[in-house]
């Protein structure tokens, strides 16, 4: 047999089942393991979304305070790793919404500058321009973009996060494209 | 500029987009930990003062067991601090080259597998003081360092670590530290794990060891 085969098959892969037993029998060890497993993951996505890394922290933990205490509602049906991704989703997007300096930031796209007006005049940078442009998306189609160009999550795993269909996740991902490329157009043409 | 090349800016503008930093997360476990399990976050020099140590005579029994216990992590801790110093102008620099070169162009498998594996060791190790909370190891927490202790020898017998000096030797220290966690008495093994943890604790292995695998992993 391959020695990478060896090494995949007995490289005593994380027996979550087992760790959230232990945790449920108020094992802090085992809550520790869990949390190294998944917490880096979790507050990667969680800063790509609201963008402070104070805010990050606090939701990162309460995303695992709130999984460990609900963690006897989890039914094992999807991988413990979809389950606290969607909590992180639906932490973050209630803080946010609590926090005025963030919802600033979430200024409908109605309401905000248009695309490639004043942030192509204002700032050149390609950086600067697509981050305004992303800032500026609906909120759904920016977590999507997010989750799914930036941070490689999958349909499936964008739409078991965030409850809705992957569909939905695959038109609000071609959307938030299309608005991307709307916005960078002048590139195209210099 | 052509569609193509707006392409590939936009991807890396992409990638650019909200770079998280480091995340804080001892900090952020002991805020965690606080919340859930109830319990006050025992430092380790509350943990001392309310575990006095035993007077050690040399001739007793566990003598050797704690000199060969703070003596792999002294080992470790320099072992560590060695990878570390040439992980860190990789993090630093973003320059790669040179460094590494193994995992860059072919082990994926190993690098995942090494991954898991070195994430799985820093929540042992920073477990520590926990486990010594009171006054025993766990019979569960030895179990996992003896799990553990079989996972380093297989890496250590794979070719990611006959690939990599500095892989094997970060290997090899913590195989010493592992076995000797794997045999702490089921009785007054508190003080030889409190020991340990101090002197885990004294050199940043932890963080080392993170950096490590962070290192790793990001060589994607």
């Amino acid at each position: 047999m391959p020695r990478v085969a060896i090494l995949r098959e007995e490289s005593v892969p994380l027996d979550e089942r087992a760790l959230i037993a232990r945790i449920l029998d108020g094992d802090r060890v085992a809550g520790r393991q869990l949390y190294e497993a998944h917490a880096a993951r979790v507050h990667r996505l969680v800063y790509r979304l609201c963008g402070d890394a104070e805010l990050a922290q606090d939701f990162t933990q309460d995303t695992f305070v709130r999984a460990f205490d609900q963690l006897s509602r989890f039914r094992g049906e999807a991988a413990f790793g979809t389950w606290i991704h969607r909590i992180a989703v639906t932490v973050t997007l209630n803080g946010m919404r609590k926090v005025k300096r963030i919802r600033e930031r979430e200024t409908p796209l109605d309401d905000g500058p248009g695309f490639g007006e004043v942030s192509q005049r204002a700032d050149p940078d390609l950086r600067s321009r697509i981050a305004a442009a992303i800032d500026a998306l609906p909120e759904g189609s920016r977590m999507t973009l997010i989750m799914h160009d930036i941070e490689g999550y999958t349909h499936a795993e964008i739409a078991e996060a965030l409850g809705v269909a992957e569909g939905t996740s695959k038109s609000r991902l071609f959307e938030a494209r299309g608005r991307l490329r709307q916005a960078l157009a002048a590139f195209v043409k210099e | 500029m052509k569609e193509d090349e707006l392409d590939e800016r936009t991807r890396e503008a992409l990638r650019g987009y909200r770079v998280p930093p480091a995340p804080p997360l001892d900090a952020m476990w002991e805020r965690i930990e606080e919340r859930h399990f109830g319990a006050p976050v025992v430092s380790l020099a509350d943990h001392a003062r309310a575990h006095p140590r035993r007077r050690w005579a040399f001739g007793s029994p566990s003598w050797s067991v704690l000199v060969a216990g703070i003596a792999a992590a002294l080992i470790l801790g320099i072992a560590v601090g060695r990878m570390s110093r040439g992980i860190a102008p990789v993090i630093a620099d973003n320059g790669r080259e040179g460094q590494y070169d193994y995992w860059t162009a072919n082990a994926a498998p190993y690098r995942e597998a090494t991954t898991e594996y070195l994430g799985q060791t820093v929540a042992l190790l920073t477990a520590l003081p926990a486990a010594a909370r009171d006054g025993q190891p766990d019979a569960r927490f030895v179990t996992q360092a003896s799990d553990l202790l079989t996972t380093t020898r297989l890496l250590l017998d794979s070719p990611a670590a006959e690939s990599d000096p500095r892989l094997k030797s970060l290997l090899e220290d913590l195989e010493l530290v592992l076995a000797q966690l794997s045999r702490l008495p089921s009785e007054h093994g508190g003080p030889e794990l409190n020991l340990i943890t101090q002197a885990l604790e004294q050199r940043d292995v932890v963080p080392r060891v993170r950096a490590a695998a962070a290192s790793i992993s990001s060589d994607d």
